[in-house]
């Protein structure tokens, strides 16, 4: 009983297709991927044994995030808008298996795959130049700036809480300001695309050219293949803002956006 | 501008490790057992309890919660004896290549200290009290003093717990 017991699919995502294929030997580890279909609903998926794929090297789970978002990738070009599954998740059993959960989910996955299709997912990330902002800020508030002034000429010791005070306003207005700008963003990103969701400012950089830049705002958007250039339009507006940059990635398969029914 | 495709592994980790479908019903598990986040690979990789002390987790609830259901599902393999404290958790295992925090949950009952992991399902570490000659609480970590040597440990809410064990023990905390 043990093998039957063991087996596994590993998925990377649903598609548009009723037949059988293969997709190539581009799996996690050089696994040969297949699509398996039930009616018009089909799983990309690997054979394997039902353990998760579990490394305590970084750069094997790397290799397999990466290998998995290939599949991804190919399939997205095959079959247009796929349903992606996330890392690692395996369901118990052959075939017959894959083919009993699309089956129970046959008309939902439809839905899904209907409303996402020609839509892929986006990125919108603005960072911003903290000692820009600030520059505007003094720019704009007289009284800050009388205050920095008036630091200045004082003897250093005296200054000291007056310094400290002024330090804590300015973050506070640079915060407020950075708060202002995520919602501007958001904004204008909301009113171009199908849908959205604002995520957690991370402090991790993606490349070099926002090193010593903050990140503002973290916003994914579903959007038709239409609407990609007005987006990158608007977003040319704020990316030519002194102080702000904008990051722009894309197509992504919808991540963020695919949902299941939920499950008994 | 035009969206590009970026080559950085950032955006890919954030997707795929923390985004996506899963399933509920027919699942194995997913990802390792403990939840790798996109927040940061090294700090995933650190271990639960290293990123709730960091609070590395704040906008994870969801990943949380489910690391912390999956931890809680399968009892743990206990003597018997009233559970005094239990808590997220970890100990330092310092010994042969692999030096790293070993994350499950800690529980004190009125007979013994352990460590228990469920994904996989094993115990890291398990003690009878009467094997334990003290307890050293810290800022960062807890000081655990056996009769053969010591052990360094971490926990959720170590305060609590350095007092339950050292009142199991009959010992004053220090």
């Amino acid at each position: 009983m043990g093998v039957e017991m063991d087996e596994g699919r590993y998925l990377y995502a649903i598609m548009r297709t009723d037949r059988e294929e293969f997709l190539g030997a581009i799996g996690l580890d050089g696994s040969e991927v297949w699509t398996v279909p039930y009616g018009e609903v089909a799983a990309a998926i690997h054979r394997c044994q039902a353990r998760p794929y579990v490394s305590e090297a970084e750069s094997q789970i790397k290799d397999w995030v990466i290998e998995h978002n290939y599949v991804i990738d190919v399939a997205t070009e095959r079959f247009g808008t796929v349903l992606p599954f996330s890392f690692d998740v395996i369901l118990r059993g052959d075939d017959e298996a894959v083919r009993g959960w699309i089956e129970r989910r046959h008309a939902a996955l439809t839905s899904e795959l209907e409303r996402l299709s020609g839509k892929a997912e986006y990125t919108v990330q603005l960072f911003c130049d903290e000692s820009a902002l600030e520059e505007e800020i003094l720019r704009e508030d007289e009284d800050l700036a009388a205050q920095k002034e008036s630091i200045k000429s004082r003897p250093r010791g005296s200054s000291y809480l007056l310094q400290r005070g002024l330090e804590m306003r300015l973050r506070d207005a640079i915060r407020s300001r950075m708060n202002q700008l995520e919602e501007e963003i958001g904004q204008m990103v909301e009113d171009l695309v199908d849908e959205i969701k604002v995520q957690p400012r991370r402090t991790i950089l993606p490349d070099e050219r926002f090193k010593g830049m903050r990140l503002v705002a973290n916003i994914c958007c579903l959007l038709s293949d239409e609407s990609v250039d007005p987006l990158g339009r608007a977003l040319d507006l704020l990316n030519s803002r002194k102080g702000l940059a904008v990051r722009f990635t894309g197509p992504w398969a919808p991540f963020n956006f695919a949902r299941l029914p939920e499950e008994s | 501008m035009r969206p590009e495709r970026a080559d950085g592994i950032v955006d890919l980790l954030d997707r795929l490790l923390d985004k996506g479908l899963l399933l509920n019903a027919d699942i194995v598990i997913t990802v390792a057992g403990i939840p790798l986040l996109g927040v940061s690979l090294n700090a995933a990789l650190a271990g639960m309890e290293t990123m709730l002390h960091h609070g590395m987790l704040e906008d994870w609830d969801r990943s949380t919660r489910a690391w912390h259901l999956s931890q809680a599902r399968i009892e743990p393999p206990l003597q018997g004896g009233e559970i005094l404290f239990s808590g997220l958790g970890s100990i330092w295992h310092g010994r042969g290549t692999l030096k790293t925090w070993k994350p499950g949950i800690w529980y004190v009952t009125e007979k013994e200290l352990l460590l228990w992991s469920r994904e996989p399902a094993n115990i890291i570490f398990q003690s009878e009290l009467s094997m334990i000659r003290g307890v050293i609480g810290g800022n960062e970590e807890v000081s655990l003093i056996l009769d053969g040597g010591e052990e360094r440990i971490r926990m959720d809410r170590a305060e609590q717990f350095c007092q339950t064990l050292a009142g199991a023990l009959a010992l004053p905390a220090r």
